[in-house]
């Protein structure tokens, strides 16, 4: 290094700015990252791997050398498969956990007496009182397949949000994209099942769809989320489809 | 250059993480072992960080580079393995943060903060360390430490090289080991004698408990007597210690090869001659020739075969032996053998007598050799690795300049030292007192160096007012009073942390030593081996960081204490060999893969040889 460089480099004319929040959390993930890889890295030392001078091609990891002379990349090779399963972007799962975290997070409060506020026409949407785990929701996996760069992040319902329109516009099936059962990331209590004749069943499920059907739809009104909007719009197909095998029943 | 420069720094970086990570489950007293195995069933189990990264397979030539600075470190003080580790990659680390914003010169902004510490290191570091941490101990500990200082010492080191069961068993064993060999006020040197024969003054047995480590009187010779007959006389015991080639000499040699019936002539003179010389007990470095052994159980003799030439030289020596026709005779006062299990040890004493010697005269030996017992081949290697450890470590506390210079203070008159008692010591004399000598002359301050080579075992004449008359730094292994006087002058420090939140406390408030960035970088890099100690629960490190900086502002606390110590100056050694490698690392501007191999030294040198022998 020239001496002319080591002058530009004098403290009084190397002007640092302390990095922003954003940079900040890239550098703590960074650093994360390469914690994990040497961590890695020492346990495969002691299991009898070889450090090699060489790097890898796609991340400049140091590469790893097992007994039968095969090369092993720690990064590439065991951390980035394990990260992608976390990747929201990449995994529904992880953004269903996402967003349930981020609702519960901005879960507004319950009323002076303890109810919750009714939707939709007059009142404020209706809080979330139980939320599901992830987990449970049989085939949300499937049925999402969030675009690349999809975020889940959406802001917080306000609690003096405008009020919804009067009633829903009428549901196009056609419209709505075709999907396996899908299950909203929230779903309001159910009411309890009461056993009784057919009618009565069917009728009582009946209500209950179309409450259903209606609490989705005030939410699908105020969801700023394209991955909560696009989970709701399959929670009224399903509603609806409901519906009509009920009253296809009923018929019967 | 390329655009992004930090590629080198990062690299460096991830290599050192990687072996941080290997050693740091073995770090600290509470750390656990690493076990090995090969192809061939071998097991090592072992905590000891220099073995550990000599087994790890590494072909990458920075984390070669490590390991040979970590181990040319060790070398001097025998500690600090994963210290050295954790220090060099918090520094890596913070220095890549730093040079990261500087995109386009960050390996060169990366080298000029490594210039910046080494600079802080040669010319201001010792300065703070000696004068304000140094001081800060001495005022925070000295009044309360109870116990004896050497043995916290030992204590400390051990607890970190084979974890606080196994040290609580072997420092008294060091203790008592190092006491038995530094008998009298004229004794020189015990510490790099010790250190210097440790070799021949240990024996080690397989398969038992460490508990069952001792020290034994006299010289374990390790290996059993071939023939043996108990000696209940207390008279002097004649050794004939054979040279190597007292079987190998020509006529004799001629004598077995070629004709049977010469053989019993040769045999019979020497039987003669060891008759003559009126020798009890036959020990040679070879396999004895049958005869001579059948001859020995006739006249019953003991004999030993295979003995270590050295151990035979330090026998003679130290029994002031004689030369003989066939080797050297020299006189013992006892011959035996040590039973431990089913292990048997041939053991020769040499106790000196109980009458009083005149003044001036050299006091003469007593010696001891270190039973270490283990289970297995990995804890004995360990032990031994830690055993002998203690010694390089004492010896380069005893051959610090700081040290020299604390203890140099003249010595008290012996009606004084009786009147000390370990928590009343004698103030140190004001330096005025020694204006006239040269404080830190390293010739001089090693005196007896050209006279441990000529008789290594005869003590210099350890009077202070001869040594001070004469301007020369007396090299004196430290007395008991010795070693408390090193810890109330702020050298020894307890364990568990205190140096490195003291030295973090102090770099930051010493605005004159260097820049507020450099300092800020070399205090926050310091703390990262406290805070590994205390890694399991890091509240515990808040606590202890606050309550030590509670006693800065309102001084000492009078809570008796006798955990253990480790060394000011082995610290300071340590800061400056980490920051040497950083140096070393950071001035590297490309790593190139050769096909060839490299001219190296003994590549030379073989060439050289081959050039010879074609002449």
């Amino acid at each position: 290094m020239s001496r002319a460089n080591l002058d530009l480099i004098k403290d009084d004319d190397f002007e640092w700015e302390p990095p922003s929040e954003a940079e900040m959390k890239v550098l703590e993930a960074q650093r994360e990252r390469q914690d994990k890889i040497s961590k890695l890295m020492g346990s495969y030392l002691l299991k009898g791997y070889k450090m090699l001078g060489d790097c890898c091609q796609h991340c400049a990891t140091i590469l790893l050398e097992d007994r039968q002379k095969n090369l092993y990349c720690v990064a590439c090779q065991e951390l980035d498969s394990d990260v992608d399963k976390d990747d929201p972007a990449l995994n529904a799962q992880a953004a269903l956990s996402q967003v349930r975290e981020r609702q519960l997070a901005c879960q507004p409060p319950l009323q002076a007496n303890g109810e919750a506020p009714l939707c939709p026409s007059n009142a404020a949407p209706r809080p979330i009182r139980t939320v599901p785990r992830p987990e449970h929701c049989e085939g949300a996996a499937a049925g999402l397949r969030a675009p690349a760069g999809a975020t889940s992040g959406w802001s917080p319902t306000p609690s003096n949000a405008p009020a919804p329109r009067p009633s829903p516009a009428p549901l196009d099936p056609a419209s709505v994209s075709p999907g396996a059962a899908a299950a909203a990331p929230v779903r309001p209590p159910a009411p309890a099942p009461v056993v009784g004749v057919m009618q009565q069943t069917l009728g009582e499920a009946e209500q209950a769809l179309l409450g259903k059907l209606q609490w989705a739809a005030c939410q699908l009104e105020q969801s700023p989320s394209v991955e909560a909007s696009v989970q709701l719009c399959q929670l009224i197909h399903s509603c609806a489809t409901s519906l009509r095998s009920i009253r296809d029943l009923e018929r019967d | 250059m390329t655009g992004d420069d930090s590629g080198y720094v990062r690299s460096t970086l991830a290599v050192v993480s990687a072996l941080e990570a290997v050693v740091l489950r073995s770090f600290g007293p509470n750390g656990g072992m690493v076990l090995f195995t090969r192809d061939t069933g071998e097991v090592l189990l072992t905590r000891h960080g220099q073995r550990i990264l000599k087994s790890l397979q590494l072909e990458h030539p920075i984390a070669r580079m490590v390991v040979d600075c970590i181990q040319a470190h060790c070398t001097w003080t025998a500690d600090g393995s994963k210290s050295f580790l954790l220090l060099l990659t918090s520094l890596l680390r913070r220095i890549h943060a730093h040079s990261k914003s500087c995109r386009e010169m960050s390996n060169a902004r990366a080298r000029q903060l490594a210039n910046q510490l080494l600079c802080l290191c040669h010319e201001g570091l010792e300065d703070v360390v000696m004068r304000q941490v140094a001081l800060c101990v001495s005022s925070l500990y000295s009044s309360s430490y109870r116990g004896d200082t050497l043995a916290g010492l030992i204590s400390g080191y051990m607890a970190g090289r084979v974890g606080i069961g196994q040290a609580d068993v072997l420092t008294p064993i060091i203790c008592q080991f190092y006491q038995k060999w530094n008998v009298g006020r004229g004794m020189a040197e015990p510490i790099r004698f010790i250190h210097s024969h440790f070799p021949v003054l240990h024996s080690t047995v397989l398969g038992l408990p460490i508990g069952r480590s001792c020290v034994q009187e006299g010289l374990l010779l390790g290996c059993d007597w071939t023939v043996f007959f108990e000696r209940k006389s207390e008279e002097p015991i004649r050794v004939m210690a054979f040279s190597d080639d007292v079987f190998a000499a020509d006529e004799v040699v001629s004598v077995f090869e070629n004709c049977m019936y010469d053989s019993h002539a040769a045999g019979r003179r020497l039987c003669e001659c060891l008759e003559e010389l009126g020798v009890c007990v036959l020990l040679s470095p070879v396999k004895c020739p049958d005869l001579l052994l059948q001859w020995a159980r006739q006249k019953q003799l003991c004999v030993a075969e295979c003995v270590d030439p050295p151990l035979l030289d330090l026998l003679c020596q130290l029994s002031q032996s004689r030369a003989a026709p066939v080797g050297r005779v020299a006189t013992v006062t006892s011959v035996s053998r040590v039973v431990l299990g089913g292990h048997r040890l041939a053991r020769v004493g040499i106790t000196p007598p109980h009458t009083p010697r005149p003044p001036g005269e050299h006091h003469v030996l007593h010696p001891h050799t270190l039973l270490l017992c283990a289970p297995g081949p990995g804890p004995l290697d360990q032990c031994l690795n830690a055993c002998q450890g203690v010694f390089t470590m004492l010896r380069s506390v005893c051959e610090d300049e700081h040290t020299l210079t604390a203890l140099k203070q003249p010595q008290n008159s012996p009606t004084d030292q009786s009147e000390k008692t370990p928590l009343n010591p004698v103030q140190s004399h004001p330096s005025t007192d020694q204006s006239e000598k040269t404080p830190l002359n390293p010739v001089q301050s090693h005196p007896s160096t050209d006279e441990s080579e000529k008789t290594p075992l005869n003590p210099v004449q350890s009077h202070p007012s001869t040594d001070e008359s004469e301007g020369t730094l007396p090299v004196l292994a430290p007395s008991s009073d010795q070693w408390h006087t090193l810890l109330c002058s702020g050298h020894f420090v307890p364990v568990g942390g205190v140096f490195e939140v003291l030295l973090h406390h102090f770099l930051l408030s010493s605005d004159w030593v260097a820049e507020p960035q450099v300092r800020h970088l070399l205090a926050e890099s310091v703390q990262s081996v406290p805070r590994t100690l205390y890694s399991h629960k890091p509240r515990l490190f808040l606590q202890f960081q606050a309550s030590l900086l509670d006693m800065l502002r309102s001084g000492p606390s009078h809570k008796p204490r006798s955990d253990g110590l480790e060394s000011v100056s082995c610290k300071l050694q340590l800061l400056s060999s980490v920051l040497q490698c950083v140096c070393k690392l950071l001035s590297v501007d490309r790593v190139l893969h050769t096909r060839s191999p490299v001219n190296t030294h003994s590549h030379t040198t073989e060439k050289s040889h081959h050039e010879e022998d074609e002449d």
